[in-house]
Protein backbone atom coordinates (compact mmCIF):
# COMPACT_ATOMS: atom_id res chain seq x y z
CA UNK A 1 0.00 0.00 0.00
CA UNK A 2 3.01 2.34 0.18
CA UNK A 3 5.87 2.71 2.56
CA UNK A 4 5.17 3.82 6.09
CA UNK A 5 7.18 6.74 7.47
CA UNK A 6 7.71 6.84 11.20
CA UNK A 7 9.14 9.86 12.94
CA UNK A 8 10.36 9.74 16.50
CA UNK A 9 10.50 12.55 19.02
CA UNK A 10 10.89 12.78 22.74
CA UNK A 11 8.57 14.84 24.86
CA UNK A 12 9.88 14.75 28.40
CA UNK A 13 9.95 11.08 29.31
CA UNK A 14 7.60 10.14 26.51
CA UNK A 15 8.67 8.55 23.25
CA UNK A 16 6.40 10.06 20.60
CA UNK A 17 6.07 8.14 17.34
CA UNK A 18 4.17 9.58 14.39
CA UNK A 19 3.10 7.28 11.56
CA UNK A 20 2.41 8.27 7.97
CA UNK A 21 1.32 5.87 5.22
CA UNK A 22 0.19 2.27 5.33
CA UNK A 23 1.11 -0.35 7.88
CA UNK A 24 1.94 -3.54 6.02
CA UNK A 25 4.52 -6.28 5.63
CA UNK A 26 7.20 -3.74 4.69
CA UNK A 27 6.84 -1.80 7.91
CA UNK A 28 10.03 -2.29 9.91
CA UNK A 29 9.12 -2.11 13.56
CA UNK A 30 12.36 -3.72 14.71
CA UNK A 31 14.11 -0.34 14.39
CA UNK A 32 11.68 1.14 16.89
CA UNK A 33 12.84 -0.06 20.28
CA UNK A 34 10.06 0.48 22.81
CA UNK A 35 11.25 -2.14 25.29
CA UNK A 36 12.60 0.44 27.75
CA UNK A 37 10.19 3.31 27.16
CA UNK A 38 7.99 4.11 30.11
CA UNK A 39 5.63 6.31 28.13
CA UNK A 40 4.84 5.71 24.48
CA UNK A 41 2.67 8.06 22.46
CA UNK A 42 1.48 6.83 19.06
CA UNK A 43 0.25 9.55 16.73
CA UNK A 44 -1.70 7.71 14.02
CA UNK A 45 -3.18 10.74 12.31
CA UNK A 46 -1.73 9.96 8.90
CA UNK A 47 -2.14 6.21 8.77
CA UNK A 48 -3.81 5.52 5.43
CA UNK A 49 -4.38 1.79 5.69
CA UNK A 50 -3.39 -1.48 7.27
CA UNK A 51 -3.35 -5.02 5.92
CA UNK A 52 -3.31 -8.44 7.57
CA UNK A 53 0.48 -8.59 7.83
CA UNK A 54 0.50 -5.05 9.20
CA UNK A 55 -1.95 -6.02 11.93
CA UNK A 56 0.25 -8.94 12.94
CA UNK A 57 3.46 -6.88 12.96
CA UNK A 58 1.73 -4.16 14.98
CA UNK A 59 0.61 -6.60 17.68
CA UNK A 60 4.03 -8.28 17.82
CA UNK A 61 5.74 -4.91 18.12
CA UNK A 62 3.50 -3.64 20.90
CA UNK A 63 4.15 -6.87 22.79
CA UNK A 64 7.84 -5.91 22.99
CA UNK A 65 7.10 -2.99 25.31
CA UNK A 66 7.59 -3.18 29.03
CA UNK A 67 4.44 -4.37 30.83
CA UNK A 68 4.75 -1.35 33.12
CA UNK A 69 4.85 1.14 30.25
CA UNK A 70 2.11 3.66 29.67
CA UNK A 71 0.82 3.79 26.09
CA UNK A 72 -1.31 6.46 24.44
CA UNK A 73 -3.05 6.36 21.04
CA UNK A 74 -3.65 9.75 19.41
CA UNK A 75 -5.64 10.82 16.34
CA UNK A 76 -6.74 7.34 15.36
CA UNK A 77 -8.28 7.32 11.86
CA UNK A 78 -11.21 5.04 10.99
CA UNK A 79 -8.95 2.30 9.61
CA UNK A 80 -7.29 2.06 13.03
CA UNK A 81 -10.54 2.30 15.01
CA UNK A 82 -11.91 -0.58 12.91
CA UNK A 83 -8.98 -2.77 13.94
CA UNK A 84 -9.24 -1.73 17.59
CA UNK A 85 -12.82 -2.98 17.49
CA UNK A 86 -12.13 -6.18 15.56
CA UNK A 87 -8.78 -7.51 16.69
CA UNK A 88 -8.10 -8.07 20.35
CA UNK A 89 -4.60 -6.94 21.28
CA UNK A 90 -4.49 -4.30 18.57
CA UNK A 91 -5.31 -1.81 21.32
CA UNK A 92 -3.30 -3.24 24.22
CA UNK A 93 -4.87 -3.65 27.61
CA UNK A 94 -4.40 -0.48 29.62
CA UNK A 95 -3.71 1.70 26.57
CA UNK A 96 -5.33 5.12 26.61
CA UNK A 97 -7.03 6.44 23.51
CA UNK A 98 -6.65 10.19 23.66
CA UNK A 99 -8.37 11.01 20.37
CA UNK A 100 -9.87 9.39 17.30
CA UNK A 101 -11.81 10.35 14.20
CA UNK A 102 -15.50 9.82 13.55
CA UNK A 103 -16.92 10.08 10.01
CA UNK A 104 -19.83 12.44 9.35
CA UNK A 105 -21.60 12.47 6.01
CA UNK A 106 -23.43 15.26 4.20
CA UNK A 107 -26.10 13.95 1.84
CA UNK A 108 -26.34 17.21 -0.07
CA UNK A 109 -22.69 17.59 -0.97
CA UNK A 110 -21.78 13.88 -0.83
CA UNK A 111 -18.82 14.83 1.31
CA UNK A 112 -17.37 13.02 4.28
CA UNK A 113 -15.92 14.94 7.18
CA UNK A 114 -13.71 13.23 9.72
CA UNK A 115 -14.38 14.86 13.08
CA UNK A 116 -11.83 14.43 15.88
CA UNK A 117 -13.19 13.22 19.22
CA UNK A 118 -11.10 14.02 22.28
CA UNK A 119 -10.97 12.24 25.62
CA UNK A 120 -12.67 14.34 28.24
CA UNK A 121 -14.61 16.28 25.63
CA UNK A 122 -16.54 14.15 23.16
CA UNK A 123 -15.93 10.97 25.14
CA UNK A 124 -14.97 9.96 28.62
CA UNK A 125 -14.46 6.32 29.39
CA UNK A 126 -17.14 4.48 27.44
CA UNK A 127 -19.47 7.45 27.46
CA UNK A 128 -19.85 9.41 24.23
CA UNK A 129 -21.24 12.91 24.27
CA UNK A 130 -21.10 14.12 20.71
CA UNK A 131 -23.44 15.83 18.27
CA UNK A 132 -25.38 13.61 15.86
CA UNK A 133 -24.75 16.25 13.21
CA UNK A 134 -22.07 18.83 12.45
CA UNK A 135 -22.12 21.51 9.74
CA UNK A 136 -20.73 20.21 6.48
CA UNK A 137 -17.56 22.10 5.60
CA UNK A 138 -18.70 22.31 1.99
CA UNK A 139 -22.46 22.89 1.98
CA UNK A 140 -23.00 24.16 5.51
CA UNK A 141 -25.87 21.65 5.75
CA UNK A 142 -26.01 19.17 8.63
CA UNK A 143 -23.65 16.23 8.17
CA UNK A 144 -24.80 13.13 10.06
CA UNK A 145 -22.65 10.90 12.19
CA UNK A 146 -21.93 7.99 9.89
CA UNK A 147 -21.26 5.12 12.26
CA UNK A 148 -23.20 2.52 14.20
CA UNK A 149 -22.61 3.61 17.78
CA UNK A 150 -22.52 0.13 19.30
CA UNK A 151 -19.90 -1.00 16.82
CA UNK A 152 -17.70 2.02 16.24
CA UNK A 153 -17.42 3.04 19.88
CA UNK A 154 -17.09 -0.53 21.15
CA UNK A 155 -13.39 -0.12 21.95
CA UNK A 156 -14.25 2.62 24.43
CA UNK A 157 -15.53 -0.05 26.80
CA UNK A 158 -11.90 -0.69 27.68
CA UNK A 159 -11.23 2.96 28.43
CA UNK A 160 -11.23 4.37 31.93
CA UNK A 161 -12.79 7.72 32.79
CA UNK A 162 -10.60 10.76 33.42
CA UNK B 1 -29.07 -23.16 11.12
CA UNK B 2 -32.30 -24.99 11.82
CA UNK B 3 -34.16 -22.26 10.02
CA UNK B 4 -32.13 -22.75 6.89
CA UNK B 5 -34.23 -23.13 3.82
CA UNK B 6 -32.86 -25.48 1.22
CA UNK B 7 -33.81 -24.41 -2.26
CA UNK B 8 -33.86 -26.59 -5.33
CA UNK B 9 -30.29 -27.74 -5.09
CA UNK B 10 -28.61 -29.07 -1.99
CA UNK B 11 -25.59 -26.91 -2.74
CA UNK B 12 -27.48 -23.68 -2.03
CA UNK B 13 -28.78 -22.50 1.30
CA UNK B 14 -30.77 -19.35 1.81
CA UNK B 15 -30.44 -18.59 5.49
CA UNK B 16 -32.75 -16.11 7.25
CA UNK B 17 -30.89 -13.06 8.53
CA UNK B 18 -27.63 -14.95 8.36
CA UNK B 19 -24.53 -13.44 9.85
CA UNK B 20 -21.17 -13.89 8.16
CA UNK B 21 -20.27 -16.48 10.79
CA UNK B 22 -23.43 -18.46 10.03
CA UNK B 23 -22.68 -18.44 6.32
CA UNK B 24 -19.15 -19.67 6.97
CA UNK B 25 -20.52 -22.35 9.27
CA UNK B 26 -22.98 -23.55 6.64
CA UNK B 27 -20.19 -23.96 4.12
CA UNK B 28 -17.83 -25.49 6.66
CA UNK B 29 -20.35 -28.14 7.68
CA UNK B 30 -20.75 -29.10 4.07
CA UNK B 31 -24.36 -28.05 4.16
CA UNK B 32 -23.82 -25.73 1.23
CA UNK B 33 -21.39 -24.55 -1.39
CA UNK B 34 -23.38 -21.37 -1.66
CA UNK B 35 -24.70 -19.76 1.51
CA UNK B 36 -26.80 -16.66 1.01
CA UNK B 37 -28.50 -14.46 3.57
CA UNK B 38 -32.19 -14.35 2.72
CA UNK B 39 -32.19 -10.56 3.00
CA UNK B 40 -29.27 -10.22 0.59
CA UNK B 41 -30.07 -7.34 -1.75
CA UNK B 42 -28.98 -9.25 -4.84
CA UNK B 43 -30.48 -12.58 -3.80
CA UNK B 44 -31.85 -13.32 -7.24
CA UNK B 45 -28.46 -12.70 -8.82
CA UNK B 46 -26.75 -14.77 -6.15
CA UNK B 47 -29.03 -17.71 -6.89
CA UNK B 48 -28.43 -17.28 -10.63
CA UNK B 49 -24.66 -17.24 -10.28
CA UNK B 50 -24.76 -20.18 -7.86
CA UNK B 51 -26.84 -22.14 -10.35
CA UNK B 52 -24.44 -21.41 -13.19
CA UNK B 53 -21.50 -22.30 -10.98
CA UNK B 54 -23.10 -25.65 -10.27
CA UNK B 55 -24.17 -26.42 -13.81
CA UNK B 56 -21.43 -24.87 -15.92
CA UNK B 57 -18.58 -23.58 -13.77
CA UNK B 58 -16.23 -22.94 -16.67
CA UNK B 59 -18.87 -20.72 -18.26
CA UNK B 60 -19.18 -18.91 -14.94
CA UNK B 61 -15.42 -18.37 -14.82
CA UNK B 62 -15.38 -17.13 -18.42
CA UNK B 63 -18.03 -14.58 -17.53
CA UNK B 64 -16.34 -13.31 -14.37
CA UNK B 65 -16.29 -10.60 -13.21
CA UNK B 66 -19.13 -9.22 -15.36
CA UNK B 67 -21.59 -11.90 -14.32
CA UNK B 68 -21.22 -10.88 -10.69
CA UNK B 69 -22.64 -7.45 -11.50
CA UNK B 70 -25.60 -8.59 -13.55
CA UNK B 71 -26.06 -12.20 -14.70
CA UNK B 72 -28.67 -11.09 -17.22
CA UNK B 73 -26.69 -8.38 -18.94
CA UNK B 74 -23.09 -9.34 -18.74
CA UNK B 75 -22.15 -7.35 -21.85
CA UNK B 76 -23.80 -4.20 -20.60
CA UNK B 77 -21.90 -1.10 -21.64
CA UNK B 78 -22.64 0.29 -18.22
CA UNK B 79 -20.02 -2.05 -16.81
CA UNK B 80 -16.55 -0.63 -16.49
CA UNK B 81 -13.79 -3.17 -16.33
CA UNK B 82 -10.05 -3.00 -15.83
CA UNK B 83 -7.57 -5.87 -15.63
CA UNK B 84 -3.92 -5.98 -14.61
CA UNK B 85 -1.27 -8.65 -14.53
CA UNK B 86 0.28 -9.45 -11.18
CA UNK B 87 3.88 -10.48 -11.60
CA UNK B 88 6.03 -9.14 -8.78
CA UNK B 89 5.97 -7.72 -5.29
CA UNK B 90 7.57 -4.56 -6.66
CA UNK B 91 4.39 -3.87 -8.63
CA UNK B 92 2.13 -3.93 -5.63
CA UNK B 93 2.24 -0.24 -4.79
CA UNK B 94 1.52 0.66 -8.41
CA UNK B 95 -1.34 -1.83 -8.66
CA UNK B 96 -2.94 -0.61 -5.45
CA UNK B 97 -2.66 2.92 -6.80
CA UNK B 98 -4.53 1.79 -9.93
CA UNK B 99 -7.25 0.35 -7.70
CA UNK B 100 -7.51 3.65 -5.85
CA UNK B 101 -7.83 5.58 -9.13
CA UNK B 102 -10.49 3.18 -10.38
CA UNK B 103 -12.60 3.31 -7.23
CA UNK B 104 -12.23 7.06 -6.75
CA UNK B 105 -13.53 7.57 -10.28
CA UNK B 106 -16.85 5.93 -9.32
CA UNK B 107 -19.45 8.39 -8.00
CA UNK B 108 -20.48 7.88 -4.37
CA UNK B 109 -17.85 5.21 -3.82
CA UNK B 110 -15.82 7.06 -1.19
CA UNK B 111 -16.93 4.73 1.59
CA UNK B 112 -15.48 1.65 -0.14
CA UNK B 113 -12.10 3.06 -1.15
CA UNK B 114 -10.25 1.79 1.92
CA UNK B 115 -12.00 -1.57 1.74
CA UNK B 116 -11.25 -2.01 -1.96
CA UNK B 117 -7.58 -1.20 -1.41
CA UNK B 118 -7.40 -3.72 1.41
CA UNK B 119 -9.10 -6.41 -0.70
CA UNK B 120 -6.75 -5.80 -3.62
CA UNK B 121 -3.74 -5.80 -1.32
CA UNK B 122 -4.70 -9.15 0.21
CA UNK B 123 -5.52 -10.77 -3.15
CA UNK B 124 -2.27 -9.58 -4.72
CA UNK B 125 -0.28 -10.90 -1.77
CA UNK B 126 -2.08 -14.25 -1.97
CA UNK B 127 -1.37 -14.49 -5.70
CA UNK B 128 2.32 -13.79 -5.23
CA UNK B 129 3.07 -15.77 -2.07
CA UNK B 130 0.37 -18.36 -1.41
CA UNK B 131 -0.65 -19.53 -4.86
CA UNK B 132 2.58 -20.55 -6.62
CA UNK B 133 3.49 -24.23 -6.51
CA UNK B 134 6.29 -26.15 -8.20
CA UNK B 135 5.97 -29.16 -10.47
CA UNK B 136 5.56 -31.38 -7.43
CA UNK B 137 2.70 -29.17 -6.20
CA UNK B 138 4.72 -27.85 -3.29
CA UNK B 139 4.15 -24.25 -2.34
CA UNK B 140 7.28 -22.31 -3.17
CA UNK B 141 6.78 -18.94 -1.45
CA UNK B 142 4.11 -19.67 1.14
CA UNK B 143 6.41 -19.71 4.16
CA UNK B 144 8.50 -16.74 3.08
CA UNK B 145 8.47 -13.55 5.04
CA UNK B 146 6.21 -11.18 3.12
CA UNK B 147 9.03 -8.66 2.79
CA UNK B 148 10.78 -10.97 0.30
CA UNK B 149 10.77 -9.95 -3.33
CA UNK B 150 8.87 -12.37 -5.55
CA UNK B 151 8.98 -12.32 -9.33
CA UNK B 152 6.70 -14.71 -11.16
CA UNK B 153 7.43 -16.15 -14.59
CA UNK B 154 5.03 -14.94 -17.26
CA UNK B 155 3.16 -18.23 -17.27
CA UNK B 156 2.63 -17.91 -13.52
CA UNK B 157 1.25 -14.37 -13.48
CA UNK B 158 -2.10 -13.75 -11.83
CA UNK B 159 -4.77 -11.38 -13.06
CA UNK B 160 -6.34 -8.61 -10.99
CA UNK B 161 -9.88 -7.61 -11.97
CA UNK B 162 -11.78 -4.43 -11.17
CA UNK B 163 -15.34 -3.98 -12.36
CA UNK B 164 -18.29 -1.76 -11.56
CA UNK B 165 -21.78 -0.99 -12.75
CA UNK B 166 -22.07 2.03 -10.50
CA UNK B 167 -23.85 0.27 -7.67
CA UNK B 168 -21.48 -2.65 -7.09
CA UNK B 169 -17.72 -2.97 -7.20
CA UNK B 170 -15.95 -6.23 -7.93
CA UNK B 171 -12.34 -6.74 -6.92
CA UNK B 172 -11.07 -10.13 -7.96
CA UNK B 173 -8.04 -12.20 -8.73
CA UNK B 174 -7.35 -15.33 -10.78
CA UNK B 175 -4.10 -17.21 -10.48
CA UNK B 176 -2.97 -20.06 -12.75
CA UNK B 177 -2.17 -22.55 -9.98
CA UNK B 178 -5.41 -23.70 -8.38
CA UNK B 179 -3.51 -24.61 -5.24
CA UNK B 180 -5.92 -23.17 -2.69
CA UNK B 181 -7.60 -25.79 -0.51
CA UNK B 182 -11.09 -24.40 -0.01
CA UNK B 183 -12.07 -26.56 2.95
CA UNK B 184 -8.92 -25.65 4.88
CA UNK B 185 -9.53 -22.00 4.09
CA UNK B 186 -13.13 -22.12 5.30
CA UNK B 187 -12.03 -23.98 8.42
CA UNK B 188 -9.57 -21.21 9.15
CA UNK B 189 -12.09 -18.43 8.52
CA UNK B 190 -14.43 -20.27 10.88
CA UNK B 191 -11.67 -20.27 13.47
CA UNK B 192 -11.42 -16.48 13.23
CA UNK B 193 -15.09 -16.29 14.14
CA UNK B 194 -14.98 -18.98 16.83
CA UNK B 195 -11.80 -17.91 18.58
CA UNK B 196 -11.27 -14.35 17.46
CA UNK B 197 -9.00 -12.91 14.81
CA UNK B 198 -6.02 -12.54 17.14
CA UNK B 199 -6.14 -16.18 18.23
CA UNK B 200 -6.44 -17.41 14.67
CA UNK B 201 -3.63 -15.21 13.40
CA UNK B 202 -0.37 -16.84 12.38
CA UNK B 203 2.25 -15.01 14.43
CA UNK B 204 5.15 -16.86 12.79
CA UNK B 205 6.59 -16.70 9.26
CA UNK B 206 4.55 -16.45 6.10
CA UNK B 207 1.18 -14.76 5.94
CA UNK B 208 -1.01 -13.74 8.86
CA UNK B 209 -3.82 -16.05 7.65
CA UNK B 210 -6.55 -13.51 8.34
CA UNK B 211 -6.63 -11.78 4.96
CA UNK B 212 -9.68 -13.52 3.50
CA UNK B 213 -11.59 -13.05 6.76
CA UNK B 214 -10.92 -9.32 6.37
CA UNK B 215 -12.07 -9.53 2.75
CA UNK B 216 -15.27 -11.31 3.79
CA UNK B 217 -15.95 -8.63 6.39
CA UNK B 218 -16.12 -5.86 3.81
CA UNK B 219 -17.82 -7.82 1.03
CA UNK B 220 -21.50 -8.34 0.31
CA UNK B 221 -20.62 -11.41 -1.74
CA UNK B 222 -17.46 -13.45 -1.81
CA UNK B 223 -16.75 -16.09 -4.45
CA UNK B 224 -13.93 -18.57 -3.97
CA UNK B 225 -13.76 -20.99 -6.88
CA UNK B 226 -10.90 -23.44 -7.25
CA UNK B 227 -10.24 -25.49 -10.32
CA UNK B 228 -7.58 -27.68 -8.73
CA UNK B 229 -4.09 -27.27 -10.22
CA UNK B 230 -5.57 -25.03 -12.86
CA UNK B 231 -6.93 -21.77 -11.42
CA UNK B 232 -7.92 -20.19 -8.13
CA UNK B 233 -10.52 -17.45 -8.44
CA UNK B 234 -11.42 -15.07 -5.63
CA UNK B 235 -13.93 -12.32 -6.33
CA UNK B 236 -15.31 -9.89 -3.77
CA UNK B 237 -18.38 -7.79 -4.46
CA UNK B 238 -18.65 -4.53 -2.51
CA UNK B 239 -21.70 -2.25 -2.34
CA UNK B 240 -21.38 1.31 -3.62
CA UNK B 241 -23.37 4.31 -2.49
CA UNK B 242 -23.65 3.27 1.15
CA UNK B 243 -22.52 5.22 4.09
CA UNK B 244 -20.19 3.62 6.59
CA UNK B 245 -23.01 2.96 9.02
CA UNK B 246 -24.90 1.04 6.35
CA UNK B 247 -21.91 -1.14 5.55
CA UNK B 248 -21.67 -2.88 8.91
CA UNK B 249 -24.72 -5.03 8.54
CA UNK B 250 -24.87 -5.61 4.80
CA UNK B 251 -26.36 -9.10 4.28
CA UNK B 252 -23.80 -11.36 2.71
CA UNK B 253 -23.33 -14.36 0.46
CA UNK B 254 -20.47 -16.80 0.44
CA UNK B 255 -19.72 -19.18 -2.41
CA UNK B 256 -16.93 -21.70 -1.99
CA UNK B 257 -16.63 -24.16 -4.82
CA UNK B 258 -14.04 -26.81 -5.53
CA UNK B 259 -14.59 -27.96 -9.10
CA UNK B 260 -13.50 -31.52 -8.41
CA UNK B 261 -16.56 -32.05 -6.26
Amino acid sequence: MGALKISEEHNGTAKVLAFEGSIDEDTVFSNLDISHAQEIVLNLDKVAGINSCGIREWIKWLNTRSPSSHIVFQNCPKVIVDQMNMVSGFLPEGAIVESFYVPYYCEESDVETMVPFFRGKEFNGSSVNAPETVPCWKSGQPAEMDVVHAKYFKFLQTQSTM
Amino acid sequence: MSAAQVLNQSSLQIIPNATAAELVNAVFQGAALHAVADNHEDKENEVATATLLDTNPLDFLRKCPRILLDPKQIMSEAIELEEYWIQSTKQKVRLVKKVREFVESIPKASSVVDSALMVADELITNALFNAPVDEDKHHVYNDLDRTHQVNLAEKDMARLYLATNGSRLVVGCRDPFGSLRPQALVQHIKKTFDEGISSAMNMGGGGAHIGLRMVLDVSMSLYIVVDPWNTTNVFAVLPIGRRYRQMDDVPKALHVVNLTK
